[in-house]
């Protein structure tokens, strides 16, 4: 009784816990598989039939053995010793434990059948008729082992005591019938004590294995020290107990006991509440039992998604396909639930004194782990206790394929699904644990503590562009794992306010200034949004015949010659990175493919991923329409961008300008069919003097004119309201915003936003726009490339005159149908939801709509 | 380089006007009188190629043409500070240097016998561009050689070059005064009729316009010609910002001009300018305040318009292009269209597409303004046709008296009879009623079988 840690076991098994603990020094430094636990338990066996003296001989030759018993021994070999550990998981889990006294229900199954067997036998003990002084006497003695959680010999487990099978329910306690009401009365107040000192001992014994987290380890920890303070007293009682009262003095008795129990029943009873809020239900604690078999298996998986070995479930299993299974009560979980705890009885003077400085103690790992993060940008948190997670798959080499922000948005995450983007409306669903039933807390990890959940995004993101610039091999200041004492204060928020702001203005730094963010953004404008446009002029010249094939026998690598030779024009110089700029040809033209997109997802937030879905639904349906696409719809340009600036010129956001690029080619190329016909109509065929007055030949040519200008006028309107009223002044707001912005979110935000705000006023979001003005732009486009048709009409003078009548006739009300249908939508819409088309619909206010009253 | 413009400049008043046009050109481009480009020139984002191309030893050297029946005013550029940025091949002076007398049939006749010589240097030019787009043609349609010659030039260009735009700033005579040249009306009415069916868009400069902008406008009574002719190169340049600062639209010549010729008879352009300051031309007087909606009510107004022309209640515009150059708000640009379609300031034709056109062009950044914006309108208005009615009005009187016949029946156009003339008379008087014709809503419904395409 000398020191806590004094087995109170027989010494047979207080000699083996003894050796144990060289072993699970041992089994520290070993990865953990079923080959190391068969080893270990090789060793136990050994332990208990070796001489124990000669340790240190074992430990020189112990290896030497192993290694021959893994060689031949079979399973079957130490069938028999395995059961005569199997029961002692604490032994093999634990390491911290073995310094602990395991509590009495941690007993091998032969103890408690013994404890049993004794219950039975010995019971009989009778005290009637001795005195109450000896009665008194005997069961003081009896208690100062149960209040160490010791069987006495008056004091004996109930046989109805949860311990047996929960050892975390602690054990419970009877008194002898026999022993004096009074005396009986008083020692069942005192009894609880020892309840709950087990339960905590077995709570310690629990959670202090590997797999239960630093803040499990702090906790245990902590409760240890004041168990050991109620080791102390009890030990000074003993002595008390046993010394002779000085004379004059009374010697102990139960009723001087009972004030020096008082306040360790109180705090025990207290963290004995804490505790077993900490734990499991019953129901979902027995499923924890079972998972001692899969043991071996949960912590290979674990080694081997590590190691980057895991199969194609590993990758599953990290892309949250399924919800996580609820986990052991760790981490955050653990910090939230005393937090609660403690305001829950903040009535109560001794629970803060009690719980403040256990919360301070238990928060310390959690708050280093935190401040690592968001100050360095590393993430040391293997037993998932931290609210920010990482996908291991997803390494940084993955950005080489990276076709989606899936890096960004996905290689650090919240645990319990917040969205990164404040804006974002939908959760995250995928790999979010379900709360706990009964709490409705979230488990583990994914609980955030109460204090730190307006802190969370922060913190998230400070880790991560910390992580970010450390990727880029930059310096990022050395680790400091000096934050002592709890998080709910000030200084600690603002270490992490600060890491936030030195995370962010670093990495605007390294985006702007060492990655040339704006004139990066700018070459994009030039290059898709073709803000001068004279190179690409050049290149529709170059290349018209090429792009009206259809886009499968077009050659890519000759089309891109053409747009370097185009954009290598001397007088280009400006704008740079032309490298990065490469054409493509997509799979679908333009308006299939945003219709398809708008029809799946409403709207354009979710592009990358549903297009990729309806691609496969109608993948049979565009082989038709992909044989007629030419390579003039399917053009369109890519840009090349390297890590730390695809943070912010992705896929999703490139694919944006992709789209607009599209949008302004369409016109471009319409314009430049409808400026080729008026440039037809220049000659003498059209411009002849009519020979006759009133001629129907001149009345059919002014016609066609009117209706080519008409087309013309309209294309002209539009790419002028897109550029000048859309994409020129927008892109003023985001060059404006951008001098100013101070995060990097806020910039990422800006830049989205701004391609949305484009997208949106240039028609791209509507469905029923979208149909309605691209069948108004096919009608022009048609109607340009029958222009020899028209011509070789013209020549003929005044004959065939029905037929070219009819001819044109037909383009002509389907241009004034769809016209007019486009021109009521977009009304529609500018009265409602896109209020930019407004100067749209002023724009082609009059586009010869007068004429159609004649 | 792609989508290059040559230009011609052919007779006196031509050949000054392309002399101040290409010095505002060099200024605009940073490049120096002698064709290199200036130190500080580095800012870039220009097109230098539409109108110059660099020969070996990197000196920018003009797409210019100079032709011209009289060696004066080839002499006096030649002798000037810009003497050497033209290529010496690309000159053309009369070896007799008699001139034209002020006669059309002289100068056409002398174009016959230096065909070779002048469709050299054209084919020439035209064949060290990669995708040439237009000729540019610079002349006055009054005296001998600008109007003989020009007609000649227009005529071969238009055979040799049929897929190639042909524009032409043509200066017209003030009618309203006597002219030193008699024949005046003859020779407007000869180069007329070339105007229409070779040329594909002509900008109308008025001498009279010119007169009186510069007499409002700057103060001048008598302006010089040095001034009048910056009068017209600040419009030269300002139309053609775009193709060599290219923004997101309206970088080819094709582009402006097709939207604002939607039927290729009327291709006659008017054109304004505001604010003309001293940079633009010495001595002006200084216009405050120039918002977009300022600028462009300014253009509309008739004074601001480079030619005089007679407006009556039906007179409307076939079309509109502003270029607004300097630091504009697109919204500004918004709001103003609104305004003025809410003052109905400008009238559309009843039949056709109507709305004003605006094309934003950048400034260049080596000649600096004092105004924040200005703004040029190339504008198709039917009004145009009063100035060929009173053309026409003095050609019958002068034809009436068989005035001046003689000097004409001299050459070989004339030889077998006058028929010539009143072909001329014929075509003007064509256009007269087309533009007439296009204040109608009928235009371009007469004739049509039924109008079943009408909704």
């Amino acid at each position: 009784m000398a020191t806590p840690y004094t087995p109170l076991r027989p010494a047979s098994r207080a000699t083996r816990r003894h050796k144990n603990l060289g072993l699970s020094a041992k089994q520290l430094n070993k990865v953990t598989s079923t080959i190391a636990s068969a080893r270990r338990g090789l060793r136990e066996a050994h332990g208990q039939h070796d001489d124990e003296d000669d340790d240190d001989l074992r430990e020189e030759e112990r290896d030497e053995i192993e290694r021959e018993e893994a060689a031949t021994a079979g399973p079957s070999r130490w069938a028999g010793a395995e059961t005569s550990f199997a029961a002692e998981p604490s032994f093999l889990q634990a390491p911290l434990n073995s310094r602990v006294p395991p509590p009495p229900a941690f007993d091998s199954p032969t103890a408690n059948t013994k404890g049993k067997y004794r219950d039975e036998t010995q019971d009989a003990t009778n005290l009637k008729g001795l005195s109450l002084e000896l009665q008194e006497a005997m069961v003081l003695e009896d208690l100062l082992y149960v209040m160490l959680g010791i069987e006495g010999m008056l004091i004996r487990y109930s046989p109805e005591s949860p311990h047996v099978d929960d050892p975390l329910a602690g054990a419970v306690f009877l008194c002898n019938d026999t022993l004096d009401p009074s005396i009986r009365d008083l020692i069942m107040r005192l009894l609880p004590i020892a309840t709950h000192y087990t339960a905590l001992q077995a709570f310690i014994a629990a959670k202090s294995i590997e797999g239960c987290g630093f803040v499990n380890h702090a906790l245990c920890g902590a409760l240890r020290s004041v168990l050991q303070e109620h080791i102390t007293l009890v030990t000074r009682l003993e002595n008390a107990f046993l010394s002779t009262p000085r004379p004059g003095e009374p010697g102990l008795t139960l009723h001087s006991l009972m004030p020096h129990l008082e306040p360790s029943a109180r705090t025990l009873a207290l963290l004995y509440t804490l505790t077993s809020s900490l734990l499991l239900d019953p129901a979902s604690a027995g499923s924890s039992s079972s998972d001692e078999e899969s043991d071996v298996d949960s912590e290979e998986e674990r080694r081997n998604a590590e190691l980057g070995l895991g199969g194609i479930g590993n990758v599953i299993k990290g892309l949250g396909g399924d919800p996580e299974e609820e986990g052991e009560v760790l981490g955050g979980e653990v910090i939230a639930i005393v937090w609660d705890c403690m305001r829950r009885m903040a009535g109560d003077p001794l629970t803060p004194a009690l719980l403040n400085p256990l919360l301070a103690r238990l928060s310390t790992p959690y708050a280093r782990t935190l401040l690592v993060w968001a100050e360095c940008g590393l993430l040391t948190d293997p037993d998932n206790e931290f609210f920010v997670r990482s996908q291991p798959y997803l390494a940084p080499s993955f950005l080489e394929r990276d076709y989606t922000d899936e890096y960004w948005d996905r290689r650090y995450t919240l645990r319990d699904g917040t969205p990164t983007e404040p804006g974002q409306k939908e959760k995250m669903t995928t790999g979010v644990p379900l709360p706990r039933a009964n709490t409705g807390r979230l488990p583990g990890g994914a609980c955030v503590p109460e204090f730190l959940d307006r802190w969370k995004r922060k913190v998230l993101l400070a880790g991560k562009y910390v992580n970010v610039i450390r990727e880029c091999g930059r310096d990022v200041g050395t680790r400091r794992e000096d934050w002592e004492g709890g998080m709910d204060c000030e200084p600690f928020y603002k270490r992490i306010e600060d890491a936030y702001q030195h995370a962010n203005r670093t990495l605007l730094m390294l985006l702007v200034e060492d990655q040339q963010l704006i004139p990066r953004l700018r070459s994009l404008k030039r290059y898709f949004f073709l803000s001068q446009s004279g190179f690409f002029s050049h290149f529709l010249d170059l290349s018209m015949s090429d792009l009206k094939k259809p886009s499968r026998t077009v050659s890519l690598p000759k089309l891109q010659a053409l747009l370097e030779v185009a954009m290598n024009l001397p007088d280009e110089g400006v704008g740079g990175f032309r490298e990065d700029v490469k054409l493509t040809m997509a799979r679908e033209g333009l308006y299939d493919w945003l219709l398809k997109v708008v029809a799946v997802s409403g709207d354009l937030g979710s592009i990358g991923g549903s297009a990729v879905h309806s691609e496969k639904d109608k993948e049979k349906d565009s082989k038709d329409k992909k044989d007629r696409l030419i390579a003039m719809d399917a053009l369109t340009l890519d840009y090349a961008v390297t890590f730390p600036l695809s943070l912010v010129i992705s896929r999703k956001t490139l694919l944006r300008y992709q789209l607009l690029f599209r949008f302004l080619l369409h016109l471009k190329v319409t314009e430049h069919a409808l400026l080729g016909m008026w440039t037809d109509q220049l000659q003498p065929v059209w411009r002849s003097l009519p020979l006759v007055e009133a001629s129907e030949h001149e009345a059919w040519r002014r016609r066609v004119f009117n209706l080519r200008a008409r087309m013309l006028a309209f294309v002209q309107q539009v790419m002028a309201y897109a550029t000048t009223e859309v994409l020129e002044p927008n892109w003023r707001k985001l060059e404006a915003s951008l001098d100013k912005v101070s995060t990097v979110d806020q910039l990422l935000k800006d830049h989205v936003d701004f391609l949305d705000t484009c997208l949106k006023e240039c028609m791209l979001t509507s469905s029923k726009l979208l149909k309605v003005y691209s069948r108004l732009l096919l009608t022009c486009s048609t109607f340009a490339n029958y222009s020899s048709n028209f011509s070789k009409w013209a020549a003929k003078g005044e004959q065939d005159m029905q037929k070219r009548w009819e001819f044109f006739q037909k383009f002509e009300a389907n241009y004034n149908h769809s016209f007019q249908v486009c021109m009521d939508c977009l009304q529609f819409y500018a009265s409602s939801e896109n209020t930019a088309l407004l100067s749209l619909v002023v724009r082609l206010g009059n586009n010869g709509a007068r004429s159609q009253g004649s | 380089m792609p989508r290059e413009i040559i230009t011609v400049q052919i007779g006196q008043c031509g050949n000054q006007m392309g002399s101040v046009f290409w010095q505002r050109l060099c200024a605009e481009h940073g490049i120096s009188k002698d064709g290199t480009l200036e130190e500080w020139a580095t800012e870039g984002g220009d097109r230098k190629d539409v109108f110059f191309y660099q020969a070996d030893d990197e000196h920018y050297i003009p797409r210019a043409i100079l032709m011209d029946l009289e060696p004066r005013v080839i002499n006096n550029i030649l002798t000037g500070p810009y003497a050497s940025l033209y290529n010496p091949e690309n000159v053309y002076t009369s070896k007799d240097g008699g001139g034209a007398g002020n006669n059309w049939a002289q100068g056409h006749q002398a174009g016959e016998k230096i065909y070779e010589d002048i469709f050299e240097m054209m084919d020439r030019e035209a064949e060290g561009s990669d995708s040439l787009e237009a000729f540019m043609v610079m002349h006055s349609i009054a005296g001998g050689t600008g109007s003989g010659l020009g007609s000649f030039v227009l005529e071969r260009l238009n055979d040799k070059y049929p897929k190639k735009l042909v524009q032409t700033y043509s200066v017209f005579p003030n009618n309203e005064e006597l002219s030193d040249v008699v024949v005046q009306p003859y020779n407007s009415i000869l180069t007329l009729k070339r105007l229409v069916n070779h040329a594909d868009s002509v900008v109308v400069l008025d001498n009279a316009a010119l007169t009186r902008i510069a007499g409002d406008r700057l103060n001048v009574q008598f302006p010089s010609y040095d001034q009048t002719n910056q009068i017209v190169s600040t419009v030269m340049s300002a139309s053609t910002t775009t193709l060599r600062y290219p923004g997101y639209m309206n970088n080819d010549l094709v582009g402006i001009i097709a939207s604002l010729i939607p039927t290729p008879r009327c291709h006659f352009l008017m054109s304004s300018y505001t604010p003309f300051t001293s940079e633009n031309v010495d001595k002006a007087k200084s216009i405050r305040k120039t918002t977009v909606l300022d600028v462009m009510r300014r253009l509309l107004q008739p004074k601001n318009r480079l030619v005089s022309t007679v407006s009556n209640k039906d007179s409307c515009y076939i079309s509109i292009l502003n270029i607004i150059q300097g630091d504009v708000d697109p919204t500004d640009v918004h709001h103003s269209l609104l305004r003025i379609r809410e003052r109905q300031l400008a009238n559309f034709i009843p039949w056709g597409p109507a709305s004003i056109q605006v094309a934003l062009a950048r400034k260049s950044p080596y000649v600096s303004s004092s105004h924040r914006v200005s703004g040029l309108m190339l504008a198709n208005h039917t009004s145009i046709a009063s100035l060929f009615r009173r053309t026409l009005d003095q050609y019958d009187r002068l034809r009436k008296r068989n005035a001046f016949l003689e000097q004409y029946k001299k050459f070989k156009t004339f030889e077998n009879g006058l028929e010539e003339f009143d072909d001329s008379r014929a075509v003007v008087d064509e256009l007269v009623q087309e533009y007439k014709a296009c204040e109608s809503a009928d235009y371009i419904s007469y004739g049509a079988p039924g109008d079943a395409a009408g909704p």
